[in-house]
């Protein structure tokens, strides 16, 4: 299905969703999105995790506490997942930070370069998804790996790794 | 502790208003009995209560006659409890006598764990000794959670208020404040000043706590969008919770006697103008609006902010606020007794 809906639209959708409301704490704001294919439905994974803000780069990251997959393009939720009560999860502490921000990667770019880093990197998922759908090849892969491996944050990888095991092992293998 | 201890203790006049606001402690250790002072410990007392929020230690742990550790724990909340501590130990790595690296760990929640380890040698460590000195980073981590006030405080005190032009009575709203801390109950307090402001009851913030959790209105995460009103309405309170609200509402409730607690992006609230603060991913957080002032061009929004140590009627420009609010749709729960 070709769509010209954006990925930074889509997230917005689903931000204000009827399940994030309901079920997402404030203080949760939104992780980087995961694709996978399921038959002829592309699904959106997207993780929740809780940031608190504070100086000298030292932003404590708490570790991914929700996920939502969401059918693309529609942001039909299909499952909703509290891993704070989730049996893989159990050993950990998520009143615990795993890591602070900005991390190494993205230390030199301010608020404004990091969103418009983080613009650039949605538009490569708009790209990406349009050349799933047209069965064109995709090839920007390179530069969104690129983009994609500086600004997720370090400290989430393992998790990104666990929720999005296919993705991040083609897109971030390292 | 074998020797001496020596100790002093002085009043300061932090804010030098001509009052003494703070007490000074100051004391050496001869932890070993040769002597020689081998710990320095220096505490400060914030807000005269006879405990002491900051502590400052120095240390030398290898008893080589040089300094190598400073520690710093803090009770930011003043609840007697420790709620940070950090540690900054230079080490010999390459045992050639010499200290060439240094390690920086944090306890972030006072288990006795450290969650954050850090090392720096070579130049990182000359970046980061010549960066920040010691105390401005222990200072800087005093501001543990939340924000700065951008454009300070409403001062209900001030000659210059024009009461033709404040809307709702922040004033009195604002002595209902206080600071959470770094944990995630931003809703939980918001509402608790609503319901304080509106029956003159003091609430306990545990209790509501518990409540909450006992319904499924917060976890240890925080509480959702729509559950921002549940403990009102399990206090007793007439509540409504609406998306897709503009300025207009928020004078509307807040003329009528209402209340009004609004979900916000805190980022935007906090560091809007700070390009080098900033979160990676916009959490959404609670706030309480008690009041707007139309007294000079820019309209500023007053409220009662829960996560930031000088949330107690901050003042943010309307534009700004209204910017920050737009990300939860403008969520607003007004409050009625």
């Amino acid at each position: 299905m070709e769509t010209k809906l954006t990925m930074q639209e889509f997230l917005k959708l689903l931000n204000n969703s009827e399940t994030v409301r309901k079920l997402v704490p404030l203080g949760l704001g939104m992780g980087l999105p995961m694709l996978n294919i399921v038959g002829d439905t592309l699904c959106v994974t997207v993780p929740y995790y809780k940031s608190v803000p504070r100086k000298d780069d030292k932003t404590l990251i708490f570790p991914t506490e929700n996920i939502i997959i969401a059918k693309w393009p529609t942001g039909n939720i299909l499952e909703f997942r509290s891993l704070r009560y989730d049996k893989e999860y159990q050993k950990i502490d998520f009143d615990k930070p795993v890591g602070t921000f900005r991390h190494e990667a993205v230390k030199q770019w301010n608020r404004g370069e990091y969103q418009k880093k983080k613009l650039e990197l949605y538009c490569m998922y708009d790209t990406f998804i349009s050349s799933l759908f047209s069965d064109e090849l995709y090839t920007g892969e390179e530069d969104f790996s690129k983009l994609l491996g500086m600004i997720m944050e370090p400290s989430l990888r393992p998790f990104y790794k666990k929720i999005g095991r296919e993705f991040y092992n083609k897109f971030v293998p390292a | 502790m074998s020797g001496f201890p020596d100790y002093y203790s002085e009043g300061v006049d932090m804010d030098g208003d001509g009052f003494i606001d703070a007490q000074v402690i100051s004391m050496n250790y001869d932890t070993n009995g040769d002597y020689i002072v081998d710990m320095t410990a220096t505490g400060i007392d914030y807000d005269l209560d006879g405990v002491v929020d900051n502590f400052l230690y120095s240390a030398d742990v290898d008893m080589d006659g040089i300094f190598d550790t400073v520690a710093f724990q803090s009770d930011y909340n003043g609840d007697g409890t420790i709620d940070y501590y950090s540690e900054m130990r230079m080490i010999d790595t390459d045992g050639d006598f010499i200290s060439d690296t240094l390690v920086f760990s944090e306890d972030l929640n006072n288990d006795n764990v450290f969650e954050t380890v850090e090392l720096y040698e070579g130049s990182d460590l000359d970046t980061f000794l010549n960066q920040e000195s010691l105390i401005d980073i222990f200072n800087n981590e005093m501001e543990f959670d939340g924000g700065e006030t951008v454009e300070g405080n409403f001062d209900p005190d001030s000659q210059s208020i024009d009461y033709d032009t404040l809307v709702g009575t922040p004033g009195d709203d604002m002595q209902h404040w206080e600071y959470q801390g770094y944990s995630g109950p931003c809703a939980l307090y918001a509402q608790m000043f609503a319901y304080e402001e509106l029956t003159g009851n003091e609430c306990d913030i545990n209790e509501l706590i518990e409540v909450a959790t006992e319904n499924g209105w917060y976890t240890g995460g925080g509480t959702s969008m729509e559950d921002m009103d549940k403990i009102l309405e399990h206090l007793g309170l007439e509540t409504d919770l609406t998306y897709g609200n503009d300025i207009d509402d928020i004078i509307n409730v807040l003329e009528k006697g209402g209340k009004v607690v609004v979900a916000v992006d805190g980022d935007e609230v906090w560091y809007d103008d700070n390009d080098t603060m900033f979160t990676p991913n916009n959490p959404n957080h609670a706030i309480e609006v008690i009041g707007i002032d139309y007294s000079s061009g820019e309209p500023m929004v007053i409220l009662n902010d829960s996560g930031s140590p000088d949330g107690q009627g901050s003042m943010i420009p309307q534009d700004q606020f209204v910017d920050a609010w737009q990300d939860s749709n403008c969520l607003m729960v007004e409050a009625y007794l």
